[in-house]
């Protein structure tokens, strides 16, 4: 009998051109390598593993994989792995659509089939009954086209005598696979590798995010479908800081990214109020967490505002209008935002949306969510006209001295 | 905090009225500066983080629940190396709130200078900064709890000088 003992998606933990990237769970729990074990591993999610398809390429991707037997006359075998998807196992007794299948095959394959397609086969020979660990090449992946989003892969692990004895199931394998456009980018590291980096892409954290960028191919796209979602957390998850004057509650003093994942997994987190801070930290946190490049920074500051629909809000006015804490107006702003933070560069705001039409200062609105959009001069008609009243949009300046990327815990 | 907005902060809040510390012999700095059941009677202690800010200064976050209800606060305390240092760590906090209309408060009930309303207070006691805010829909009034907050500080600050 052949046992299939364990399989290292990231086996290189230098690189990521050839295997997955380096990853942690959360910021207490590490996923260990390999991230599939026998017996250990009974769901998708028992076996996480993340590749960066822009480091990826149309290079072979590699699994080191760990094999035993328990026959003492097994020296050698043939071993691979195919699509558990495309290839069920065949129904006992029935050959006769057989040939349908195949020829459905490649359509199946390129709908449905495993972001990993197969596991080549290759000759596995045991000392004392094991393998070691031993490099098996991926063919027919779709890594290099692949869209963000998570994956289940599910492989059905076959041995054979010779070259031209039939294929034995013995095993199969499922494991959740984020395709990410590219390495993760700050706050998220890829070294040191090691148990004390809580900078590690965080799995829990690519869960949510490659959701919400679902289906993206370029890092707008990506960044777009993070902005949209953390907006639309509003207000069942979170909602504006109306009463507490806007404070930051994830992210004074760096993203408490644990809190917030709580509070996406219906926990208390740190209660439902977010501000401007928050927002700008979420999108950018977890855009590139899936390959994106964003910053958090400020522009102000004191300036008057525009009506808007604020995170959870569904009425047009500017900020709290009403509210005698407020006075229409913020001290200072702040969003995700693309390379220096100037003028020129672009914004993308989960915690509110703007008015898109010519007249940004008067009704009737038509709501936009500020995504991929020119920061801007006064007079541009773009972000910095969309949010800031006439008279103040000189006050609604970049500050991209306060340019940054928390840290999470 | 970047230069431009501290000094914005700074004039807005006229730092110059309350940048002067009260006589150093009654303002001792407290250490692991924290907060317990006893402090907040009608309150019951949910949760508590305690974590290291930039700049040396040590943050003990409190969550607390009303009893027999589901209404929330929490309390920051952030400790800071001086009372010097406090009051231009209240400025830092003062940056968090997006509010343009976030005001000092002059009744005296809490701290020896305060901001905010009847819904998020933060004052300051000796090297602590402290923030009192809302996290529930069900907005409850802080200014009590900031009191009790505070007179939990002064208490530590007598048990420190004895």
């Amino acid at each position: 009998m052949i046992y299939l003992d364990t399989i290292a998606f990231n086996h290189d933990p230098t690189g990521a051109t050839h295997d997955a990237i380096n990853l942690r769970k959360n910021a207490t729990q590490w996923i260990p390598v390999p991230e599939w074990r026998r017996g250990v591993s009974l769901k998708p999610e028992d076996s996480l593993a993340a590749y960066a398809a822009g480091q990826v390429g149309s290079n072979v991707v590699t699994i080191q994989v760990s094999l035993s037997s328990s026959d003492p006359g097994t020296h050698s075998t043939h071993v691979r792995a195919i699509d558990g998807v495309i290839y069920p196992p065949p129904p006992s007794g029935c050959g006769c659509l057989g040939w349908l299948l195949s020829l459905l095959q490649d359509l199946i394959r390129a709908l449905f089939g495993n972001l990993l397609g197969d596991v080549q086969g290759r000759l596995v020979t045991f000392t004392n009954g094991q393998s070691g660990p031993i490099l098996f090449n991926l063919v027919h992946t779709k890594l290099s086209t692949a869209a963000v989003g998570p994956h289940g892969t599910k492989w059905r692990w076959q041995f054979r005598t010779g070259h031209s004895g039939a294929w034995q199931d013995f095993q199969v394998s499922e494991h959740r696979i984020y395709a990410l456009l590219d390495l993760p980018t700050a706050p998220w590291q890829q070294s040191p590798y090691q148990q004390s980096n809580t900078q590690l892409p965080w799995t829990d954290v690519l869960e949510y995010a490659c959701r919400w960028a679902i289906g993206a191919r370029t890092a707008v796209d990506a960044a777009a479908g993070v902005t949209r979602s953390v907006f639309d957390l509003g207000p069942g998850t979170v909602t504006y800081d109306c009463p507490g004057g806007g404070s930051s509650h994830y992210s004074w003093g760096g993203f408490d990214c644990s809190a917030f994942l709580d509070r996406l997994g219906g926990g208390p987190g740190n209660g439902i109020y977010v501000n401007c801070s928050d927002c700008a930290t979420f999108v950018s946190t977890f855009a590139n967490a899936v390959g994106c490049d964003l910053w958090q920074s400020q522009m102000g500051y004191g300036f008057g505002l525009n009506p808007m629909l604020g995170i959870g809000s569904s009425v047009w006015q500017p900020c709290c209008h009403g509210d005698p804490f407020w006075s229409d107006s913020f001290s200072y702003h702040e969003v995700a935002w693309t390379g220096a933070c100037t003028a020129t560069e672009h914004v993308y705001d989960g915690c509110l949306q703007v008015d898109a039409d010519t007249d940004p200062t008067a009704p009737p609105q038509t709501p936009q969510q500020p995504i991929d959009m020119v920061f801007g001069d006064p007079g541009d008609l773009t972000y910095r006209d969309r949010l800031a009243v006439p008279a103040s949009r000189p006050s609604c300046a970049p500050q991209p001295g306060t340019r940054q990327r928390r840290a999470v815990s | 905090m970047d230069a431009t907005k501290r000094d914005w902060l700074k004039e807005r809040h006229r730092f110059t009225e309350w940048m002067g510390t009260p006589d150093a012999s009654s303002n001792r700095p407290l250490r692991k500066v924290a907060l317990d059941a006893a402090d907040l009677p009608g309150w019951s202690l949910d949760r508590v983080k305690r974590d290291s800010l930039t700049g040396g200064v040590e943050r003990n976050s409190s969550f607390w629940r009303r009893e027999g209800g589901g209404v929330a606060v929490r309390i920051d305390l952030y400790e800071c190396a001086s009372s010097a240092a406090a009051r231009e760590y209240l400025i830092d906090a003062l940056g968090e709130f997006e509010s343009g209309g976030m005001a000092r408060r002059t009744d005296g009930l809490f701290g020896e200078v305060s901001f905010g309303d009847d819904r998020v207070a933060l004052f300051i006691r000796a090297n602590v900064v402290a923030a009192v805010r809302n996290i529930e829909r069900a907005v409850v009034p802080v200014s009590p709890v900031a009191q009790a907050v505070d007179a939990a500080i002064v208490r530590q600050q007598l048990r420190g000088a004895e």
